[in-house]
């Protein structure tokens, strides 16, 4: 099966997201696991997010609770106050946290590792600060309570079936346009640019303005994922978008691999997974998280999953490898 | 001696807070022609291709690119205009693959747009592009056969061709070399010469910096000698060896 990794990319995950799971969870018939499933491919759609900016573009980012925050309040003031659908909700997020990348990226590319990670950091804790302080907007630290469940052209989806659908939907596309860019001569430019960026200029990049691109694209990405939280959790609040939550996200990136994007995606499943397994030892998780980000660097520095397996491994499933041209020839 | 310059230096002048590393130093270089750049440590040659690259904002004094100036242009866009470049102290990508290093020349060349990534129908054709310019420089370079290799793996000797390689796959009308022949065995050299020498004769217009000085005087056109910043010969290989300006300040110490 020379081409098997073609078969899982095309067919596989869209098969396990939209048959095997969903059948799983009818027979499991349980709000709980539906719950878990749909926190599992947001918090999926962050990390490959993530991982495209921090991983494959090489910029340590911390404002992910920004965007996340940004499209998550975005629909809960929308459709709270003016009765928006999803749909709407979604777009305009989006459209926002793109104009808000666009700014904040236009001004953060010019910085370099560690100043682009305490700016992108600075980022994150305003948000939670204004969150917090702008009553009239955002209900300060009491949020939005009873935002209306996902309705889409009249349809009603309140259900955790339905929810995890619509999510899943959602995150396939995520993953699908993460992807592309880390898969494709678009990714060889982003990690020309990581790997030395005055060389990669003097290939022609430009590379102020593909960082300003990933960073515009990662940031639209997870508004979408915010958005999606807002709606099936039905509640948003300051607490959810502390910065603290930015480092899990990034946990999850380092853990699963850096620059890996099914490292990411275990990665997104694993720090959602474990919270729940660790459910009774309550405040301890952040202990054992803390533990697992230690020897997860101290002994696998390339993550679960590594880059490199996974550019290898993807390389065989993509058409403009030498190794299908070759084939081809 | 009719060809048209491609490249003109005039009196270009670079100074580091007093360093005088490039001092009025003009020069032309016609279609065709491989160049030698030759002088000693310091002489102010790497100076000189950074400043032409688009690296290094120049002093004073123009560089003029077919007919265009590129004085202090950005390096991007001097790269996409043709000029390509390899570095003295070898600047491939080591983690990534050489398959994708060398893709990086083509990608300079015909650009990536975030849309044409997204939808990759969007993006085939330029795909296309970018792989055929690959695969044609990994080929011509035969590094084909390690193409899935990780670039840090490669013997020193492979990794500079590979970095020749990713400068060609941008589809350079002037390639500007860094001492391509530092640190290579004598075989590597002659290989090496014959490839600089296979360039031109395809009409790729080279200016080469090299310490290497039989290679030098075999394979260039003409050579420019530099010291301490300034110009001090510019001629015929033969000419340059029996000058005794360059034979004291270069070869002279060179024992």
């Amino acid at each position: 099966m020379r081409n098997a990794p073609s078969i899982i990319v095309r067919l596989g995950v869209p098969l396990a997201l939209l048959v095997v799971v969903p059948a799983v969870l009818a027979l499991l018939d349980s709000a709980y696991f539906g719950r878990i499933a749909q926190l599992i491919l947001i918090t999926v759609i962050l990390t490959a997010s993530l991982n495209l900016l921090m991983g494959t573009a090489g910029l340590l980012a911390l404002d992910t609770v920004l965007f996340y925050g940004l499209g998550a309040y975005t629909a809960a003031i929308l459709s709270v106050n003016y009765g928006t659908s999803f749909l709407a909700d979604m777009a305009i997020a989006i459209t926002l946290a793109g104009l808000v990348g666009l700014l904040l990226g236009f001004a953060l590319v010019r910085l370099v590792s560690i100043f682009f990670a305490v700016a992108t950091m600075a980022l994150a804790i305003s948000f939670h600060t204004i969150a917090l302080n702008w009553d009239g907007l955002t209900r300060g630290a009491m949020g939005y309570r009873g935002i209306p469940p996902i309705r889409i052209a009249g349809y009603e989806i309140d259900g955790w079936f339905g929810m995890y659908l619509v999510t899943a939907i959602a995150c396939l596309i995520a993953l699908f346009a993460v992807h592309r860019l880390t898969h494709s001569f678009y990714g060889n430019a982003l990690r020309a640019v990581r790997e030395d960026e005055e060389t990669a200029r003097s290939m022609g990049l430009s590379t102020r303005g593909l960082r300003t691109e990933v960073y515009v694209v990662h940031g639209i990405i997870i508004a979408g994922a915010g958005v999606l939280y807002a709606h099936t959790n039905q509640y948003v609040g300051p607490d959810n978008f502390v910065l603290l939550e930015s480092v899990l996200v990034l946990t999850g990136v380092v853990v699963g691999g850096i620059g890996s994007l099914p490292g990411a995606v275990l990665g997104g499943v694993i720090m959602v997974v474990l919270p729940e397994l660790l459910r009774d030892i309550g405040n301890l998780r952040l202990l054992v998280f803390g533990v697992m980000l230690f020897f997860s660097i101290l002994f696998l520095r390339r993550g679960l999953l590594s880059e490199v397996w996974a550019l290898a491994w993807f390389r065989r499933a993509a058409a403009n490898s030498p190794w299908a041209r070759r084939r081809a020839k | 001696m009719s060809a048209a310059p491609i490249l003109q230096v005039t009196r270009l002048a670079k100074h580091f807070q007093g360093l005088r590393a490039v001092d009025e130093v003009s020069f032309e270089v016609r279609a065709g022609e491989l160049v030698g750049l030759i002088g000693p440590n310091g002489a102010g040659k790497t100076t000189l291709f950074n400043c032409i690259a688009g690296a290094l904002a120049p002093t004073a004094g123009e560089i003029v690119y077919r007919g265009r100036t590129i004085t202090g242009a950005d390096p991007a866009k001097v790269a996409r205009m043709g000029i390509a470049r390899t570095y003295q102290n070898l600047r491939i990508f080591p983690d990534v693959t050489v398959y994708d290093n060398v893709s990086t020349g083509a990608i300079g060349r015909f650009g990536v747009s975030l849309a044409g990534a997204i939808f990759p129908w969007l993006g085939r054709r330029r795909d296309e592009a970018i792989a055929g310019a690959t695969l044609g420089a990994l080929e011509r370079f035969g590094l084909l056969d390690i193409a899935d290799e990780p670039a840090g793996n490669l013997p020193y000797g492979q990794k500079k061709l590979l970095e020749i390689a990713r400068a060609l796959a941008l589809d350079p009308k002037l390639l500007l070399l860094d001492e391509p022949a530092a640190g290579l065995n004598s075989n590597e050299t002659v290989a090496l010469a014959r490839l600089i020498r296979a360039l031109r004769d395809q009409g790729l217009t080279v200016l080469l910096v090299e310490h290497d000085m039989p290679m030098v005087m075999r394979v260039c056109d003409r050579i420019v000698v530099l010291e301490s910043g300034c110009k001090i010969a510019d001629a015929d290989p033969a000419s340059v060896r029996d000058d005794p300006a360059v034979r004291a300040a270069y070869l002279g110490d060179e024992g």
